[in-house]
């Protein structure tokens, strides 16, 4: 075979390939939209106020691993205290933090070390001690040796008293009646085993007592770009998923699950960099190998609000550490492809995170070359390779205003109009320089895994409240979320 | 050639984008004018349930009847209005709907094959409480959409009478929604009475733990003779649920049967029991809860140093004595218990260092 049949081969495979990727889109679209529509003409007749009302409603752990945050952390958990819900504790992990967290939290609320004996047998780093707080009953810190956020998630594990656990990140403000709009899931279908909500992007909102109280979008642009991409990713990727019962990530930032299942299922894997997908395919598996009946689900308004990167540099060593995590989940979890035991999610959700995920960064990059080669020895006309690049953005807007359509239709949580076109000029502009971007980072990762390494990257956190915090004024990423505030 | 190919996918590429565009537009508009129209919508209907005449509120019921949009609006109106509104005025509305013919078609949609619709009868049935709808409510407990089934339980529990509390009893021995869900529901005074007479006759042998803990809930001091007597039940779990029922009731009469689930054979009865003389506070329980701290049962250890936690001095010197046990975990309990007595001030610091 020569060099032009092996180039005319793979631009036939891009093109199939971008074919059944469109056809992916259109089918999760649809699908998204149908489950929210739906979604939303219910919302009436669920009186979630019940839930909060009831003590009968099923107890809430809620386990929040933090690591240096002391910037942010005593705000988080006075937001998480003034949740609407009627019994739940507060599992706060300091895992091995170096600045000043536990010292804070000390301070703040009077904790004092005590002896617990721990309630499940899950492994963890050393927990150096547990400490209460004599007034506030509903906060536990655990202090333990650094391990990661995984091993710090275990170890919440071991000391959580209730049936349900939230794993919610430090940084994460919850809506008020976030917790409810959970645990109806898990009342009205027992069989529920994990539940996710949506994480949207707190950058240029107001933060107000602990809730974000004006939402806006954010004036720069990276932010924007990552607002457009969450909504995809919840609104049509995970209801899509969800409602063909192929949901195979929750949110590590905010997801509910069952503490026995998870237990039994070994807890977090905490030599796993996407420790949470790689627990809900853990659950899938667990389940069906023992043939339990369960059920794991997206429920598309119950909000949490988080910080999103703000410099290109900590945006990619996240997005580095979730490609590289997803390509560790998937090869852990091999066994399960294609075996019918595991049904349509070992033989369609993993092969098409697979195919479709896993390798869209490299076939994307591979593609350029491939195809300007291609054009300056005439194998491909060029209109037809313009053509196609053409087809493919507007497949990918396609896409993004789909999200923002169901938003529009569901939620409309970006109430202002210049909001709106914010939005609306991110999903163009994506696909012309920041897609590519993040295709190189994604097929970094692949030489970065060869490598071995195994780095967490660190995200820069600051108070949501602050004007202009004097500590965080050095760092530029911090910088940039103030001035981004639109307010 | 090479503008020949490219101008149809340019044109195509500029049309879907601005058909995009449009959609989206269209979208922001369409909900924008929706939300002008029912918020318009509602404060009509609101006017009409403060104020209204009579024929102001047969044409408004008259005009609900049919439209699903409407009754929507209807719906939330009423669950926003309805608490405010004065006994007489809630009768002329309930006369609007039955002569509008409102109530008839509402109790038809409970029929209807969309979940959605029969799902909105019920909150507008239920809301404005028709006489006589409990039955027609009550069949929807068992209905194949759950959303539906947990309105019809919650719509019943609004009228708060016998015949309500005896549909939702009658629903957890059908096993078609998780039992505490009804359970909630009955957990008031008003449901006590049928609750008391259902545990007395033995019906629903399975649900008897959860009756038993909906009376607790209930608060209601007319349970405490029933609750007192299913400490002495046959059943593990009964007795477990009437510790708990007496836990939240706490009254002092209570105190000698409570004492004597202390010595229950069932682990947690026995743990149950511990709570329930720690809520009732009568200081005769500490040499009860000290013995508990080395009971074989760890959860009923913890429970007793929690409880001997809030018996002031008494329970302090108890867990005093206890910080020097040879079981690791009830010397644990008891210490954390103490430092956080100290850390609120209810004990001073030498004593916990001793």
């Amino acid at each position: 075979m020569s060099l032009r049949d092996l180039f005319l081969v793979f631009n036939g495979f891009v093109l199939v390939y971008f074919v059944v990727l469109m056809l992916s889109y259109i089918v999760q679209t649809f699908l998204g939209w149908r489950e929210i529509s739906e979604y939303v003409k219910r919302r009436p007749l669920r009186d979630y106020e019940s839930v909060s009302n009831s003590e009968l409603s099923t107890a809430v752990s809620m386990l929040v691993p933090t690591y240096n945050e002391e910037a942010v952390v005593i705000e988080s958990i006075r937001s998480l205290l003034a949740i609407n819900y009627p019994t739940f504790e507060i599992v706060l992990i300091n895992d091995g933090s170096t600045d000043g967290t536990l010292e804070r939290l000390i301070n703040e609320f009077s904790l004092v070390k005590v002896d617990r004996v721990p309630r499940a047998n899950v492994e963890c780093e050393v927990v150096q001690g547990v400490y209460v707080s004599p007034s506030e009953e509903r906060l536990v810190v655990i202090d333990k040796v650094n391990g990661g956020k995984a091993d710090a998630q275990n170890a919440g594990l071991r000391y959580a008293r209730y049936p349900l656990f939230c794993a919610v990140d430090s940084d994460t403000i919850l809506e008020k009646d976030a917790l409810q709009r959970l645990v109806w899931q898990f009342q009205v279908n027992p069989e529920t085993v994990a539940c996710g909500g949506i994480v949207r992007i707190s950058n240029g909102s107001t933060v107000k007592g602990g809730a974000v109280s004006d939402v806006r979008t954010p004036k720069s642009l990276l932010p924007c770009l990552q607002i457009v991409e969450y909504l995809r990713a919840f609104l049509v990727g995970r209801s899509g998923w969800s409602r063909m019962h192929m949901l195979l990530v929750i949110s590590g930032a905010f997801g509910m699950f069952r503490r026995d299942v998870v237990v039994d299922a070994g807890g977090y894997d905490p030599t796993n960099l996407s420790e949470d997908a790689d627990l809900v395919i853990r659950l899938h598996r667990f389940c069906r190998d023992r043939k339990l009946p369960y059920a794991i689900s997206f429920v598309p308004d119950p909000v949490s609000w988080t910080q999103a990167p703000t410099s290109l540099r900590v945006l990619g060593r996240q997005r580095d550490r979730w490609q590289r995590g997803l390509i560790q989940t998937l090869w852990r979890n091999r066994g399960m492809f294609g075996r019918p035991r595991y049904g349509a999610i070992g033989s369609i959700a993993m092969p098409y995170f697979l195919v479709f995920e896993m390798l869209s960064g490299p076939i994307e990059l591979l593609g350029f070359p491939i195809v300007l080669v291609s054009l300056i020895e005439g194998w491909i006309s060029p209109g037809v390779a313009l053509a196609f690049l053409l087809l493919a953005i507007t497949a990918g807007l396609a896409f993004s205003f789909g999200a923002l359509r169901i938003e529009e239709r569901a939620f409309q949580r970006y109430r202002r109009w210049s909001c709106l076109a914010r939005l609306a000029l991110a999903a163009v502009v994506e696909n012309f320089g920041y897609r590519q971007w993040l295709a190189i980072v994604r097929t970094r990762s692949f030489a970065t895994i060869l490598r071995r390494e195994q780095k967490w990257g660190e995200m820069v956190r600051v108070p949501y409240e602050a004007e202009v915090p004097v500590a965080a004024a050095a760092t530029p990423a911090a910088l940039t979320m103030t001035v981004d505030s639109d307010s | 050639m090479f503008t020949e190919i490219l101008a149809p996918f340019i044109g195509i590429s500029v049309i879907a984008m601005a058909l995009l565009a449009l959609l989206l537009l269209g979208r922001r508009l369409r909900r924008d004018h929706d939300f002008r129209v029912s918020t318009k919508r509602r404060r009509h209907y609101a006017q009409v349930l403060r104020a209204g005449t009579r024929t102001e509120l047969l044409a408004t019921a008259h005009s609900v009847r049919s439209r699903q949009g409407r009754q929507a609006d209807f719906a939330v109106v009423l669950r926003d209005e309805l608490q405010g509104l004065r006994a007489d005025r809630h009768a002329q509305l309930n006369a609007a709907a039955l002569e509008s013919g409102l109530a008839a078609r509402l109790i038809r949609q409970l029929r209807s094959g969309r979940a959605m619709r029969r799902g909105r009868a019920v909150l507008i049935i239920s809301r404005l409480k028709l006489r006589g709808t409990v039955p027609a409510l009550a069949s929807l407990l068992s209905d194949p959409d759950p959303d539906v089934r947990f309105a019809a339980a919650h719509g019943i529990a609004v009228y708060e009478s016998d015949e309500a509390a005896r549909a939702l009893i009658d629903a957890i021995g059908r096993e078609t929604m998780p039992p505490e869900r009804i359970v909630e529901q009955v957990a008031h005074p008003w449901a006590v009475p049928e609750l008391i007479s259902t545990l007395n006759r033995g019906e629903h042998r399975n649900a008897r733990p959860l009756l038993a803990e909906a009376l607790g809930l209930a608060g209601d001091r007319r349970a405490l003779a029933t609750l007192t007597a299913l400490l002495t039940d046959r059943a593990d779990e009964v007795r477990v649920a009437a510790c708990r029922a007496l836990a939240r009731l706490a009254e002092p009469s209570s105190f000698d049967a409570v004492a004597a689930a202390m010595s229950d054979d069932f682990d947690p009865v026995r743990a149950q029991a511990a709570r329930a003389l720690a809520a009732i506070g009568d200081r005769r329980a500490v040499p009860f809860l000290e013995q508990g701290l080395s009971d074989p049962f760890w959860w009923m250890r913890a429970n007793c140093a929690d409880a001997l936690r809030a018996m002031g001095d008494a329970g302090n010197d108890a867990l005093e004595r206890a910080v020097h046990s040879t079981d690791r975990f009830a010397r644990d309990r008891a210490q954390e218990a103490l430092t956080l007595n100290v850390a609120l001030g209810r004990r001073s610091t030498q004593l916990v260092q001793a």
